[in-house]
């Protein structure tokens, strides 16, 4: 039994006590030792007096410990005559290897610094501790984006850890005017957050709304940027994304450098890139590294693409449903033909098809790799020839969902891609109720409700609407001549400012 | 207020759903025939048997398209009557043709009937019209894919190469009934008839007696000629080339009428000069042709002097009949201020003792 | 959990409610042309093929209320309200605000007719008029309550649309088009041209009207504020006219002149839909400009109604659209705002508006002097 007994909540408020033991009990309250194993309390004498170590296995670099710290330590054998107040600095300044050495406040310091992997120093008779940044946490090396794959420019992504993050955007754009603030975001398990702009090029009042946004979170846990993501946007209840989530540096730095700031957590490999325009959420980094004509192109498909994923369910059930006198005789006659023989109408086709693919879909995300290519078979089964010859999908409604699927694909935004998945259904029911009528209500309540959207207090669509003088570089990727630097929410060097 | 938005929404939404319906419980209609005898009028169409795949090898051609007709006193019970005893609902905003017997054509029911067409039945504008001297329903029996296989892709481009030729004209339903409602054109319709052995085969411009054979009976040659109420005559095929270039329209023609074999075509648009004065109208009409001919020695001043003879037969055959169908009223009308000046002038009346010119501006080459 | 989004509670309400002058400028454009345009084709087809020449005339009947209202905002530092203000003092301006407020409230229910109409038309007529309407005017009022930016970037991003389906249309129509179809000029007579171009005055004396709940202001990025430049009320003016004339002179060479016996709503329609009904290529863009533009223009009149309410009796300007949306739908479920009587409200209204324009910059006028 230990002499001394704490409470959890009444230590965390205490400063480092003058024992040894009065310490440890302090520390067994706030880390359930000894049930917990891998807090490790080791103590040693040094210089006559004893002192304690304190850390957790696995997020502290042991050799260090031992080369910077302890073989000093035990190994001073001989007697120093020294205060004991005067014990701390004596041991920060003149036996210490280690670089990062600082002096402790009250327990609830010490314990957020030993879970974030840092050493603390106890010392007999001394109501001070130290810490000592030996850090060695365990992060996979700087390896190929996973979801934002390119064929032309960089192929580096961010990893879980914030400080090599926010190396690679700094690597990316060596500018003095690159500033990093690094706030404690959650109310109890703070995680670290840093928030990177340009200055001069960011406005001043969109960090402000950032740092003020990120500072009220109230949630107690935080993992990383996607929650918080959710927690600082505009629209919590809108469809489309708000804030642009890459895993790409040099993405992060282009955005930085038109006047967007970035947000990083740590243990997220990913940067919060706003204020956001639906654009940014349309555009790929390749686009911009490609020559403007391939850029163009390639935009333009992706587009199509996705308009073709976002209304081509609704058209199909409209036109046959409603208006099928705008489907040429020979088309209607085929799909009349071909839905002979399928038992369900043709929305009940359509849904059991989609949720089909949706399930594919998912089930690949999920899926182990060892047993991914059943899921290939699967998938050709479903959305294939058996559907077809089991008379439960006509084969044009195939090409449709296969269409539809593609063109989801294209877009470059995950994020984006569910939010229209989820607009594509709502065009399907409005075009299954009303035919055209219905899908031309449903556009023009999705283009009223993106348009009056915001992200961080700038207009979701533009610089289309409301028109801005922007980069040309919206829809079609003009030759880079043309083409401003900056986005149009960026600052005005030289322009009167006043509150909005 | 949105959650409030959101419930309301689609309960709306969902209540619409009754309208639809589903195309495979359709009977398209590709053609419709009306004919009209002895008081009594017979509605026929021709739908595709969708479900049985039109065209399939060993199979026969009848089985892919069917025929239904019902007779009344007028179009509406007549339709009726159809669209209950038909096995799917009847739709026909598909059709592709609709075939007028020339009997209808010429009766006191057409335009009534045409006027219900519009506004009931929801016949479309892009449905050509055919007058057949036979009946409608002979004409709709013989319509088979004879070369092709599918109807809704051989009428149309059957018309519209016929078209190209300058025997037949092509009108639309909804062309056809602006412009029996519109104020200054006659309207033209392509003559149709189906060959019967016990027809004479002399007359290359007639349908119905063109020295020829083959599989397919229908014939297509030919106008007939509408004036605000009814049909009033008829321009065989060589008069409706000829027609062609009157209403400005560029053509291209293998004139086989002349002696030997040659080809007539537009150089430039004509040139129309008008002049109106309260009780005459001169109209002096200069055409640009282009003759090929395909022998040596062919005297162009003979045929020049031939064509504009034609011209002048067709000019008078539509003064006879008084209907001008060739666009003429369009340029009167730039002279008049209104409406009302337009029709008390009576265009028509004064058309019929016009003092029109024909020129011909030709360049040959053989 | 204890989770609390981090942004305070309607952050951009204010913002939303005001329409700033590039939307505003937009979505004015799309509702007067649209409007104007169906006037004319579908509401009085006995203008036949000469209803461009009621625009002209309607333009220019209406265009001392525009000078006026130019000179009233070339005065008064952009702000036409500051101007109507100092015309008639505050509590006429409120007066006036309330009128036109209630003009616009019919004009909707109006439009609300016209766009559930032509849906029956073209597709659903064995709907009932009911299931078409309440949606139609929910999702409108939905549009207007997301705020002025909303309905008027929305407008900017149709235009767009717009650009490319008309292209598509004069592309397969080209053919069809024949320039002596717009004659005689003057059509079924210069009377009958000047009594709808009446109509279509108070349509151009909705320029006006738009800039009066206009905030005056563009915000650029984030806050730096731009204002309204005076003449944009004159180029607005002027677009107006040029396309909707363009617009119906090639309306016009499509189809000849008809001698109809009965002048219905869906003789128009007959002529531009229906075609509507036939198997054609070209109804899928006809079509989809048709409702769309109709849905924006009975957003537009429901927002510009709700804001000027919001101006005369200082309620939120939400709640105004809300009620005067509901309002406008309970007049167009019992057919009170159908084409005579809309007709008829728009050619007795169009004066009044055009002189309230006018007399606003005369009262001015008297009043600096004396």
């Amino acid at each position: 039994m230990p002499d001394f007994f704490y409470s959890e909540s009444e230590v965390l408020r205490l400063t480092p006590r003058k024992t040894l033991e009065e310490n440890k009990a302090c520390l067994s309250a706030i880390f359930h030792l000894p049930d917990n194993m891998d807090v490790i309390v080791k103590k040693f004498d040094s210089f006559g007096f004893s002192a304690m170590i304190v850390y957790i296995e696995g997020l502290v670099d042991t050799e260090k410990l031992s080369e910077c710290v302890m073989k000093p330590l035990i190994d001073a054998k001989e007697e120093k005559n020294v205060l004991p107040k005067d014990r701390i600095s004596f041991i920060k300044t003149d036996v210490l290897y280690a670089t990062q050495v600082s002096e402790a406040e009250t327990f609830l310091d010490i314990s957020r610094e030993i879970l974030s992997g840092i050493c603390v120093l106890f010392i007999d008779e001394c109501e001070q501790a130290l810490f000592i940044d030996l850090r060695k946490m365990p992060h996979r090396p700087v390896n190929r984006t996973n979801n934002e794959s390119v064929v032309l420019g960089s192929q580096e992504g961010f990893v879980e850890n914030l400080r090599m993050n926010i190396s690679l955007i700094r690597k990316n754009l060596r500018t003095t005017q690159l500033v990093t603030e690094i706030i404690d975001v959650g109310s109890e398990n703070k995680t670290k957050a840093a928030i990177m702009y340009v200055k001069n090029v960011t406005d001043e009042h969109i960090v402000d709304e950032a740092r003020r946004r990120l500072k009220s979170i109230s949630a107690k846990t935080l993992i990383g940027t996607g929650q918080i993501q959710q927690l600082i946007e505009d629209h919590p209840l809108s469809l489309f994304p708000q804030i642009l989530q890459t895993e790409r540096p040099d993405r992060a730095a282009a955005g930085l450098s038109e006047g967007q700031f970035a947000i990083l957590t740590d243990n997220s490999p990913y940067a919060l890139l706003g204020p956001s325009t639906i654009f940014h959420f349309l555009h790929a980094s390749d686009d911009s590294f490609m020559r403007w004509q391939y850029g163009t192109f390639v935009r333009f498909i992706r587009i199509m693409g996705i308009l073709f994923s976002l209304l081509l369910p609704g058209m199909y059930i409209a036109l046959t449903q409603f208006h099928s006198h705008l489907l040429p005789m020979n088309l209607l006659s085929s799909i009349a033909e071909a839905r002979a023989n399928v038992p369900f109408s043709i929305l009940g086709e359509i849904l059991f098809m989609e949720f089909a693919f949706h399930l594919i879909n998912e089930a690949g995300t999920r899926i182990p790799s060892q047993i991914g290519s059943a899921l290939g078979i699967v998938g050709a089964l479903i959305l294939g020839q058996a559907a077809v010859t089991a008379n439960i999908a006509s084969p044009i409604l195939i090409i449709i969902v296969a269409i539809t699927g593609l063109g989801n694909f294209v877009i470059p935004s995950y994020a984006l891609s569910i939010g229209l998945q989820i607009y594509r259904l709502i065009i399907l029911f409005a075009g299954a109720m009303f035919g055209l009528y219905g899908i031309v209500l449903a556009l023009f309540l999705i283009t009223v409700s993106v348009c009056s959207m915001r992200s961080f207090g700038a207009p979701y669509v533009s610089p289309l609407a409301p028109k801005r003088s922007g980069k040309g570089d919206v829809i079609l990727r003009m030759p880079f001549g043309f083409k401003r630097a900056k986005a149009f929410f960026e600052k005005k060097v030289g322009e009167e400012k006043t509150d909005a | 207020m949105k959650r409030l938005f959101c419930l309301v929404l689609p309960l709306f939404l969902l209540s619409g759903c009754a309208q639809s319906y589903r195309i495979e419980n359709q009977a398209h209609a590709i053609s419709m025939g009306i004919d009209w005898h002895n008081g009594s009028m017979i509605v026929s169409v021709q739908a595709p048997n969708l479900g049985a795949p039109a065209g399939k090898k060993g199979e026969s051609e009848s089985s892919s398209y069917q025929i239904y007709s019902a007779r009344a006193e007028n179009f509406e019970t007549a339709y009726n009557i159809l669209q209950s005893t038909l096995p799917q609902q009847l739709n026909l905003t598909h059709l592709k043709t609709i075939v007028f017997s020339e009997e209808f054509a010429r009766s006191d029911q057409f335009i009534r009937t045409i006027e219900t067409f519009m506004d009931v039945f929801l016949v479309t504008g892009s449905a050509s019209v055919i007058v057949t001297e036979k009946t409608a329903q002979t004409l709709i029996e013989n319509q088979k894919p004879h070369i092709g296989i599918r109807l809704s892709i051989t009428i149309p481009s059957m018309l519209s190469y016929h078209a190209d030729n300058g025997y037949i004209p092509i009108t639309t339903l909804s062309a056809l009934y602006t412009g029996l409602k519109g104020r200054y054109s006659t309207v033209l319709c392509p003559l149709a008839d189906t060959a019967t052995d016990s027809d004479i085969k002399n007359d290359p411009f007639m349908p119905g007696s063109i020295p020829r054979e083959g599989d397919n009976k229908n014939e297509y040659m030919g106008a007939c000629v509408f004036d605000r109420e009814k049909m009033v005559g008829i321009l065989n095929g060589y008069e409706m080339q000829l027609c062609y270039f009157l209403m400005g329209e560029s053509n291209r023609i293998a004139d086989f009428a002349s002696p030997f074999a040659m080809r007539v075509s537009t150089r430039k648009k004509r040139d129309v000069k008008m002049e109106i004065t309260q009780d005459q109208v001169n109209i002096r009409i200069t055409l640009y042709l282009d003759i090929a001919t395909l022998e040596d020695g062919a005297d162009l001043s003979a045929i020049e002097k031939r064509l504009v003879i034609d011209f002048e037969k067709v000019m008078d055959k539509c003064k006879d009949m008084s209907v001008e169908p060739f666009g003429f009223a369009r340029c009167a009308a730039r002279q008049f201020k209104d409406n009302r000046a337009f029709e008390d002038f009576d265009w028509l009346q004064k058309f019929k003792e016009a003092n029109v010119e024909i020129r011909l501006r030709v360049n040959g080459e053989s | 959990m204890g989770v609390r989004w981090a942004l305070t509670k309607n952050q951009n309400t204010e913002e939303n409610e005001e329409i700033t002058h590039f939307p505003m400028c937009a979505l004015t454009l799309v509702a007067v042309i649209t409007r104007i345009f169906y006037l004319i084709v579908i509401d009085t087809p006995e203008t036949e093929n000469s209803g461009w020449l009621s625009v002209l005339f309607g333009a220019a009947l209406s265009l001392p209320a525009v000078i006026s209202a130019y000179f009233l905002m070339k005065k008064n530092d952009s702000s036409l309200e500051t101007g109507a203000c100092k015309a008639i003092g505050k509590a006429g301006f409120r007066f006036l605000c309330l009128v036109i407020s209630l003009a616009l409230t019919y004009e909707t229910s109006a439009l609300f007719t016209i766009l559930t109409s032509s849906g029956a038309y073209a597709t659903l007529y064995n709907t009932h008029k009911l299931l078409l309407l309440v949606p139609t005017s929910l999702a409108v009022i939905y549009a207007c309550t997301k705020g002025g930016n909303g309905i008027g970037g929305a407008a900017e991003v149709w235009i767009r649309i717009y650009i490319i389906l008309y292209a598509v249309i004069l592309f397969l129509e080209y053919n069809t088009m024949n320039a002596s179809n717009i004659f005689p000029i003057f059509g079924p007579g210069a009377r009958s041209l000047l009594k709808s171009a009446v109509s279509v005055m108070m349509y151009y004396c909705l320029i006006p009207v738009s800039f009066l709940i206009e905030s005056g202001y563009s915000v650029k990025g984030r806050g730096i504020h731009k204002r309204i430049k005076p003449e944009s009320i004159l180029l607005v003016f002027l677009l107006c006219v040029l396309i909707t004339t363009a617009l119906l002179v090639i309306h016009s060479m499509m189809y000849p002149s008809l001698t109809l016996t009965s002048i219905k709503r869906s003789a128009g329609m007959d002529l531009m839909l229906s075609n509507g009904r036939s198997n054609r290529t070209v109804q899928l863009p006809i079509l989809i400009i048709w409702f769309s533009s109709l849905a924006l223009s009975s957003g537009y009149m429901l927002f510009c109604a709700g804001r000027l309410m919001n101006k005369a009796l200082s309620e939120s300007g939400r709640k105004c659209m809300f009620l005067l949306g509901m309002v406008s739908m309970v007049i167009a479920l019992f057919r009170l705002s159908g084409q005579e009587r809309a007709v008829r409200f728009s050619a007795c209204f169009g004066p009044f508006l055009s002189s309230a324009f006018f007399l606003l910059a005369f009262f001015y006028i008297v009043r600096k002097k004396g």
